[in-house]
């Protein structure tokens, strides 16, 4: 998309929507029939573009919509991210029998969203997370999971 | 002057070596929409609305009229519906840009846009 010289009207407008679309499933707000909208709009975008770079630019989004449907069908239709990739689309949580309450995760919560006291199993507030998972990567114990 | 046997839309003409498609549909009759073409200008082949089917044994590819020229023995088809197709996107896409296009103000409004592009693609079905 950053790449399109913009001479062509397929590549330099077309490759924008198919990632807004994109953008738009990875983030929940995806609707039925995107993945059809998306197959159509490639078609014409590769077929139109004068040059290598709009004539290829779908190609890799028609692979994973050909070998990892259900992925799209599950963001689409169930909000959900199986492979717990897209941030928007994951929630975090704490596994009380793993978590020996270090604390460690609630110093380095950018929102304050982790509550509990010392040698008290913690707990994530969900509705202060913004899904950065510092806690995950900062826990010694493996407690902090996403999915 | 060499002339090239060639074929619109079915038809069977001798046309001059190195003359136009766009020309060429024009003298028969046959519109091909065109949006950067322009008398006083050269023709730079860049929205690509003007596309049209080009045929030559099994290859086959969408060519500009304003800037393809008949070289060889080809066939153009002017309104295939592959034409149609990759025609009615490029319009859709340009529709989307437009400013009364309501969705297309303000920060992330482009999925929307791209929607309102099917929304405009869907509503000029059936339409050349």
């Amino acid at each position: 998309m950053e790449e399109s010289c913009g001479k062509c009207t397929p590549c330099r407008e077309g490759v924008r929507h198919l990632y807004d679309i994109l953008t738009d499933i990875s983030g929940g707000r995806g609707r039925e029939g995107d993945v059809e909208l998306l197959e159509s709009m490639s078609r014409a975008i590769m077929d139109g573009s004068i040059c290598g770079l709009g004539q290829t630019a779908p190609v890799p989004l028609l692979s994973t919509i050909r070998y990892f449907r259900d992925e799209f069908d599950a963001h689409i239709r169930d909000k959900k991210c199986p492979a717990g990739v897209c941030k928007e689309l994951v929630t975090y949580w704490i596994v009380e029998e793993k978590c020996p309450g270090c604390s460690l995760c609630l110093r380095v919560c950018p929102t304050d969203s982790i509550i509990g006291s010392k040698k008290v199993a913690h707990k994530i507030l969900t509705e202060n997370c913004i899904h950065c998972g510092a806690c995950e990567d900062v826990c010694k114990f493996g407690a902090v999971v996403h999915g | 002057m060499t002339t090239v046997s060639v074929s619109i839309d079915g038809r069977q003409l001798d046309v001059p070596y190195d003359a136009r498609v766009l020309d060429i549909a024009r003298e028969q009759g046959i519109t091909i929409p065109t949006m950067c073409e322009h008398e006083h200008l050269k023709p730079y082949g860049v929205c690509r609305v003007c596309l049209v089917e080009m045929r030559q044994g099994r290859r086959k590819k969408l060519v500009p009229a304003c800037v393809y020229t008949f070289r060889e023995p080809v066939e153009i088809f002017t309104d295939s519906e592959w034409v149609r197709e990759t025609r009615k996107w490029i319009l859709a896409f340009m529709l989307a840009r437009s400013p009364r296009e309501k969705s297309n103000s303000g920060h992330g409004g482009g999925a929307r846009r791209g929607r309102a592009a099917r929304q405009a693609q869907g509503n000029r079905r059936g339409q050349p």
